[in-house]
């Protein structure tokens, strides 16, 4: 990763929507108020910023001029993406010390930590090629 | 289902900019981002951000294990994502359906943001059912 880069921040996301099925209903109490006083702990200090569960049931849009419009992601898959929380943090170490802790993961959840880009790829790489043809 | 009307549009995709000539990749990114800035001044978009395309994954019952991931290559990791306004699901995947990135064999997933937790959701549910939670 390049350390160089300005910090824009970290996004968690969590993915595997299916990880909750198996519990009972006390165990489901449990997580639930463990998750919400992670979370409410974590806007209180300013640590994260903006967070958002995501209903099950989307789609998927592909396809040349966006033809192919699915239903998905499939709800089993440990990849779906249950929710997000974009955390305001001074590295990638406190970023991920902050995921660790995500009541989810004793049960399957799986947390994703990915450093904001200071702007798009698409963009950057075209920037990038104009200052290449302009040196 | 979710009362809210914003929606997440994440871009998932390999990186296929860096594929592309010059020429190409000019034309696209204009396209791109006229599209992008048409739908945020009228409201109907809120610019989201992009991601770096390098992280890491959180995983593990009991301790925690961190591996690298998303791997660049990779087709299925989220490039970045925006917030959209719409009446429906299938309004939003409408409008997903005009991003001129698509012929690059990105796809994009539409996500309705909920109100509740899904978890909660379940609980609720389940809580609401004494005979079936006791079983």
């Amino acid at each position: 990763m390049n350390a160089s880069e300005t910090n824009n921040g970290y996004m968690l996301i969590f993915r595997g929507t299916d990880w909750s099925k198996a519990l009972s209903l006390e165990e489901m109490q449990q997580v639930s108020e463990k998750w919400m006083a992670w979370f409410k702990g974590l806007m209180a200090s300013g640590q994260a910023i903006d967070g958002n569960p995501l209903e099950k049931d989307g789609k998927i849009v592909s396809g040349k001029n966006g033809k192919i419009v699915s239903d998905g992601p499939f709800a089993e898959s440990k990849e779906a993406i249950g929710g997000y929380l974009m955390l305001k943090v001074d590295s990638m170490d406190e970023a991920v010390a902050i995921a660790k802790q995500c009541p989810g993961l004793d049960y399957g959840l799986r947390v994703e930590v990915r450093p904001v880009a200071e702007r798009c790829a698409l963009l950057k790489k075209t920037s990038e090629a104009q200052l290449a043809a302009t040196a | 289902m979710s009362t809210k009307n914003e929606y997440m549009l994440l871009f998932v995709s390999n990186e296929w900019y860096n594929q592309l000539p010059e020429a190409e990749l000019k034309q696209v990114a204009a396209q791109a981002k006229a599209w992008l800035e048409d739908l945020i001044t009228r409201g109907v978009a809120q610019p989201g951000n992009a991601l770096v395309r390098s992280g890491v994954r959180v995983t593990g019952k009991t301790g925690r294990i961190i591996t690298d991931g998303p791997y660049p290559e990779s087709k299925e990791a989220v490039g970045g994502f925006v917030t959209l306004k719409a009446d429906s699901l299938e309004k939003a995947a409408a409008i997903a359906q005009g991003n001129p990135m698509l012929q690059y064999g990105m796809t994009m997933e539409i996500r309705q943001i909920a109100d509740v937790c899904p978890l909660d959701a379940r609980l609720r549910e389940l809580e609401q059912e004494p005979a079936t939670a006791a079983a």
